[in-house]
C-alpha cells in the first residue's frame, strides 16, 4: 500500500503540506476524480476491442497540463504486474485512456502538484478530461461547441 | 518496420525542435546575421530571375517595417506608374460627376416639363400656381444634395449599376418630395416674394428659364464636383500601385515546394508530420502578430493600403522545413527547388521582409515572445500573457494577446468592468476577457442568478452552485460553480467555475457532463483530491 510521501516519490514531488505524509493512500473500486481528470469503473462487456500496453516502470504520463505543465501520471501499485493501459489519446472525445487492474492488483494515478494520488483497485476503467461549453457570444450562432479544460 | 502510431522519431522531435526555435528566435540580429540575410535575399532575387535592387532597410518591428515599405515604394514608384495607376480612377470619378450631373440635368427637364407645360396653357390659371413653383424649385433642388451623398457612400464599382438605380431613386425622391414640400413651403416662400416683388400675376416665361438655369445649373455642377472628390478619397482598388517581386517570389516558392513535395517517398510521412508539427508551433503566432499589424494599420494613414508591399512572413513556415527535411533524407527534391528552398530559409531568418523592385525591407525579430502551449504531441503554440504583452520589439511596438486571441492593450493593464466587457463588438476579445478576470468573478460583478445547489459527491462537505445569466445575454450556457478537491500549495482551497451547457439543471447532472460520465455513477463518486 502506497503513503503519500511514497506515491508522490515515484514522480518525483515532495508531499504538498495539506497531506499527511505517511497516510496511506485509499484504493478504491468506485468513481474516483483526481482534478482534471475522472477515473469511470466500466463493465467488462461495454469496453471495446483494445491493444494493451503493460504500464512499464517509468509509469504512463496520461496527461500533462497545458497551462501549467503539470502531469498525471499511472503507475502500477506494489506487486502488481498485471497492470495494463490502452491510450485513446488519438480518437476524439473525452477519454484519454483504459485502465485494466486485475484481481488482488492496484493502480496508482498520481499528480505532480496539488491533487496527491488516488489508489485504484481491481476493475476495468475509463480515464476521462473534463470539457467545458464555449458560449456563443453571438445569438445567431446556434452551433453548441464544447471545448477540453487546460489544467 | 513499422512504427506504433502515437511515437513520433526522436530526430524529427529534433528537427522541429531545431526549426521552431530557429523560427521563434529572440536573440538581436548581430552584423554577422544582416550579412547572412542579405545574401539569402540577394541569391532568393537571382534564382527567381529579378535584378537586385541593392538597397536593404532594417526595420525593427513587423509594424516599423510594414510602414516602412509602404513609404518607400510611394517614394520609388516612379510617376508614370502613379499616373497609370490613377488614370482608371480618374476617369471612373469623371463618369461618375457625369453621371450625377446627368441626375441633375433629369431633374431640371423633369421641373421644367412640369412647369413650363402650365404657363404655356396661358393666362387662365389658378393664382397659386406661381407658390406651387416656388415650392417645386426649391423641392427639386433638395434632393439633389442626398442624392450626391447617397450614391457617394454606396460601395458599388459599378457606374452602371449605379445609373439605373440611382435615377429610380431619384424620380422617385423628387416625385415624393416635390409634391409634399410645393404644399409646405410653397405657401410660405409665395407670400414673401410676392410682397417683395409686387406680382400680380404669373412670371413670364424668361425669368422661369434663367432662374431654373441659375439654381439649378449650379447645383448639378456642385454635385459632380462633390462626387468626383469623394470618389477619388474614396481609395478604391484601382488607385493601387501593385509591384511585381513579391508575386513573383511567391510563385517560385510555391512552384519549389511543390516540387519537394511531390518528391517525398511513397510511404506516408513524417514530411507530412514536419510539417503540421513545425506549424502548430509557429503559424498561430505569426497570424497573431500579423492581425495586430493589420489592425495598427487598418484606420489613419492610407499610404500602406494604397501602396501595397507584400510580406513573407511565417507563413510558408510547415512548407519549407518539410522541404528541408525531405532534401536532408535523400528524397529526389529538383536541385533548383532545393536550393530555392534553402535560401528562401536563411533569408527568412530574421523576421519578415518585403521584396520589391527598387529595394528590400528586412527586420522585425522580436525581443519578448510569451507564448503557451496546448494540446497533445507537439501540439500548438500561440502568443499568451496575462499581466503584459504578448510579443516585444526593440522599438517598442507590442501585441497583447490571451490564448492567441489579440486583445487592447488596456484590458491586461487595468482590467475591465463588465459593462466595458458587455460593449466590446468582437466576440473573441469579450471571451478574453472574461476569461481573464475568471468566470467565477464574472459571474459575480455581472449578478447571475443562482439556479441550484447540490452536495458535491466525494466532496464533503462542500457544494456544486449553478448560475444562470438573468440578462438572457450569453443564454446558451450556465456556469458550474465548485470548489477544488485538494488545497493548492499556498493551501487555500479554490473555488472554480467552468461553463456547462443551459439545458441541465441539476449541479450534479452538470458535473457529470463536464467528464461525460452517466450521473448516476457520477452520483456513487467517494474521493475527489
Amino acid at each position: 500500500m502506497y503513503t503519500y510521501r511514497t506515491a508522490l516519490a515515484l514522480v518525483g514531488v515532495s508531499v504538498p503540506a495539506h497531506f499527511v505524509a505517511d497516510a496511506e493512500v485509499p484504493i478504491l473500486t468506485g468513481p474516483q476524480a483526481q482534478g482534471d481528470l475522472m477515473v469511470i469503473p466500466e463493465r467488462p462487456e461495454e469496453v471495446p476491442e483494445l491493444i494493451w500496453q503493460p504500464v512499464p516502470d517509468e509509469g504512463v504520463q496520461v496527461v500533462r497540463g497545458e497551462a501549467t505543465g503539470n502531469t498525471h501520471w499511472l503507475h502500477r501499485g506494489f506487486d502488481s504486474p498485471g497492470v495494463r493501459w490502452s491510450s485513446q489519446v488519438r480518437t476524439r472525445g473525452l477519454t484519454l485512456g483504459y485502465l485494466d487492474v486485475p484481481p488482488g492488483q492496484s493502480a496508482q494515478l498520481i499528480h505532480t502538484d496539488e491533487h496527491g494520488a488516488n489508489g485504484i483497485g481491481p476493475g476495468i476503467y475509463r480515464i476521462n478530461r473534463k470539457r467545458e461549453q464555449v458560449p456563443a457570444f453571438e445569438p445567431q450562432r446556434a452551433d453548441r461547441r464544447t471545448r477540453l479544460i487546460a489544467d | 518496420m513499422v512504427r506504433p502510431s502515437d511515437a513520433r522519431p526522436a530526430e524529427l522531435d529534433e528537427f522541429v525542435r531545431g526549426w521552431t526555435d530557429r523560427a521563434l528566435d529572440r536573440t538581436p540580429l548581430t552584423d554577422a546575421d544582416r550579412v547572412a540575410v542579405t545574401d539569402a535575399i540577394r541569391r532568393c532575387y537571382a534564382d527567381a530571375g529579378l535584378p537586385w535592387p541593392g538597397r536593404v532597410f532594417w526595420a525593427p518591428s513587423p509594424l516599423a517595417g510594414r510602414l516602412l515599405a509602404a513609404d518607400l515604394a510611394r517614394r520609388y514608384t516612379p510617376v508614370t506608374t502613379r499616373i497609370r495607376a490613377k488614370a482608371p480612377t480618374m476617369g471612373g470619378a469623371l463618369v461618375y460627376g457625369c453621371a450625377v450631373g446627368l441626375y441633375g440635368a433629369v431633374l431640371a427637364g423633369l421641373l421644367w416639363l412640369w412647369l413650363a407645360l402650365p404657363l404655356e396653357l396661358g393666362e387662365a390659371m389658378p393664382a397659386y400656381w406661381h407658390e406651387l413653383w416656388i415650392g417645386a424649385v426649391v423641392a427639386g433642388l433638395l434632393p439633389v444634395p442626398v442624392l450626391v451623398w447617397q450614391l457617394a457612400v454606396e460601395d458599388s464599382a459599378d457606374v452602371v449599376d449605379d445609373l439605373v438605380f440611382g435615377l429610380g431613386r431619384a424620380m422617385a425622391m423628387l416625385f415624393f418630395a416635390g409634391v409634399w414640400l410645393a404644399v409646405v413651403v410653397g405657401q410660405i416662400a409665395a407670400s414673401r416674394m410676392g410682397a417683395f416683388v409686387g406680382w400680380s400675376g404669373l412670371p413670364p416665361q424668361a425669368w422661369v428659364a434663367t432662374l431654373l438655369t441659375v439654381t439649378l445649373g449650379p447645383a448639378v455642377a456642385v454635385a459632380m464636383v462633390i462626387g468626383i472628390v469623394v470618389k477619388w478619397r474614396a481609395d478604391p482598388p484601382a488607385m493601387r500601385c501593385a509591384d511585381p517581386a513579391h508575386d513573383r517570389l511567391d510563385r517560385c516558392l510555391t512552384v519549389a515546394l511543390t516540387a519537394a513535395s511531390t518528391a517525398a517517398p511513397v510511404v506516408p510521412g513524417a514530411h507530412g508530420q514536419v510539417r503540421s508539427a513545425v506549424d502548430g508551433l509557429t503559424a498561430g503566432i505569426d497570424r497573431s502578430v500579423e492581425l495586430a499589424v493589420q489592425e495598427a494599420t487598418r484606420s489613419g494613414r492610407r499610404w500602406p493600403r494604397r501602396y501595397p508591399v507584400g510580406h513573407f512572413g511565417g507563413q510558408y513556415g510547415g512548407r519549407l522545413a518539410a522541404a528541408t527535411w525531405l532534401a536532408a533524407r535523400g528524397a529526389p527534391v529538383p536541385a533548383d527547388a532545393a536550393v530555392f528552398v534553402r535560401d528562401f530559409a536563411a533569408a527568412s531568418r530574421a523576421g519578415w521582409w518585403w521584396p520589391h523592385t527598387r529595394f528590400v525591407v528586412v527586420g522585425g525579430r522580436a525581443s519578448a515572445l510569451h507564448l503557451e502551449r496546448v494540446g497533445a504531441g507537439a501540439g500548438i503554440q500561440r502568443l499568451h500573457r496575462t499581466d503584459g504583452p504578448a510579443a516585444e520589439w526593440p522599438d517598442g511596438y507590442r501585441v497583447y494577446a490571451v490564448h492567441g486571441t489579440g486583445i487592447p492593450a488596456d484590458l491586461v493593464g487595468d482590467g475591465w468592468d463588465v459593462e466595458e466587457i458587455h460593449r466590446h463588438p468582437n466576440s473573441e476579445v469579450r471571451r478574453a476577457a472574461i476569461e481573464l478576470i475568471g468566470w467565477a468573478e464574472y459571474i459575480r460583478r455581472a449578478g447571475w442568478r443562482l439556479v441550484a445547489t447540490a452536495p458535491d459527491p466525494g466532496n464533503p462537505p462542500h457544494e456544486l452552485a449553478l448560475y444562470e445569466d438573468p440578462s438572457r445575454r450569453l443564454r446558451d450556457v450556465r456556469v458550474l460553480v465548485m470548489t477544488n478537491g485538494s488545497p493548492d500549495r499556498s493551501g487555500a482551497l479554490r473555488r472554480h467555475a467552468e461553463t456547462v451547457p443551459d439545458a441541465i439543471d441539476d449541479p450534479v447532472a452538470a458535473a457529470a457532463w463536464q467528464y461525460d460520465c452517466p450521473v448516476e455513477v457520477y452520483r456513487k463518486m467517494r474521493r475527489r483530491t
